[in-house]
């Protein structure tokens, strides 16, 4: 009895499909957490602003400004707030390439140069090129594979930025909303409480961005790198794909021996 | 060089055309990627200051990975076709020799 039956069989480097189904639950659950950040977001927007300014007390300029502020930093960063989930599912296409380039690069190690009756100069030259091609080939499966790793570096990376930030949001609603009370109940100690809750807010997304700033920037160094195989003149000579030589192989015969290419008789 | 028979050139005409499938294989995956690749850029979150210079580090890959799969399907292909020509050239000269014992001329 077979181990396995041929629906069960990936192709090299390809995703199971049950690790697919669970990566789109988590893209699902992903979602559903971007609405709730959103939804924050705009809470904070249209209702906090609004009750701060209809307390009519003097001070409040600050604080408005501050909310002002967060408010105009958070819409920034929301308008891309679908690039993790971006990056997941473009990660997914390119483990689908990469997989068909480890067709190729197995093509190339197990069957080509098998012409054993093919024998003369136009058979070595043939012969000759296929390690060059073979070396490209892997180079392409090399890179995507960076691409992939990458871009699922970004996306972890970027996604717990997000939600790093809805945390923040969510805590400084909660913070702003009591304030706010206290404001109502005893204006000072109010006012500088929502003041405090305006910069710490504001604090905060500073340092979220610098923590994401400093991994994007190590996500566009290791890009660089990757883009940087292909300019590898041992792989890639004059920047290009290695040539196929073919334009030397035209003088082929059966049975002349000086010719470039002849079988064997 | 002793003359090849016709079963030798038949067998070994099969081999060089079961090697162009082969190219032709290496071709067809590297077409994929290079027509795919393009696809796979992202222009819609531009101008966010936090992932600008990582997406155009990701759009240049992305397009270099399709430029050089590109041109390297093309080279496959090459290398297919000429493995093919290679073939009927070994084949039509085979078919001459054939009608030349047979007196054919």
């Amino acid at each position: 009895v077979p181990s396995s039956t041929s629906s069960d069989r990936v192709a090299p480097g390809a995703l199971r499909p049950d690790a697919i189904d669970e990566l789109r639950n988590l893209l699902d659950r992903y979602e559903e957490l971007l609405v709730r950040l959103r939804a924050a977001h705009i809470d904070l927007r249209d209702r906090l602003v609004p009750q701060v300014e209809s307390l009519g007390l003097p001070g409040l300029v600050s604080v408005i400004a501050r909310l002002g502020e967060l408010h105009y930093r958070v819409t920034v960063l929301l308008a891309s707030a679908g690039l993790p989930q971006r990056m997941v599912v473009h990660g997914l296409e390119w483990i689908e390439l990469r997989a068909a380039v480890a067709e190729a690069v197995d093509q190339l190690a197990t069957d080509a140069g098998r012409v054993d009756g093919w024998r003369g100069a136009a058979a070595d030259t043939y012969r000759s090129i296929i390690p060059g091609q073979a070396a490209a080939v892997r180079c392409v499966e090399t890179v995507l594979d960076g691409v992939r790793r990458t871009l699922v570096e970004i996306a972890v990376a970027a996604a717990a930025f997000y939600l790093a930030l809805l945390a923040l949001l969510l805590l400084s609603n909660a913070g702003l909303r009591a304030a706010l009370v206290r404001a109502a109940v005893s204006p000072p100690a109010g006012l500088l409480a929502l003041a405090g809750q305006g910069v710490a807010a504001v604090a905060g997304v500073a340092a979220l961005l610098v923590a994401i700033e400093a991994a994007m920037a190590r996500s566009a160094s290791a890009l660089v790198a990757l883009e940087g195989q292909f300019s590898d003149g041992a792989v890639f000579p004059h920047g290009r794909w290695p040539r196929s030589g073919s334009k030397r192989w035209g003088e082929v015969s059966v049975t002349d021996g000086d010719a470039n290419g002849s079988l064997v008789g | 060089m002793s003359q090849s028979t016709p079963e030798q050139v038949t067998a070994a005409t099969a081999i060089l055309r079961a090697e162009a499938d082969g190219w032709d294989r290496v071709h067809d995956r590297l077409a994929e990627v290079g027509r795919v690749a393009p696809s796979l850029r992202v222009t819609e979150y531009a101008d966010t200051t936090v992932f600008d210079a990582m997406l155009a580090a990701y759009n240049r890959l992305t397009q270099a990975v399709a430029d050089r799969c590109a041109d390297g399907s093309g080279v496959a292909d090459h290398i297919a076709g000429a493995l093919r020509a290679v073939a009927d050239i070994y084949d039509r000269e085979e078919a001459v020799n054939l009608r030349a014992q047979l007196n054919l001329f």
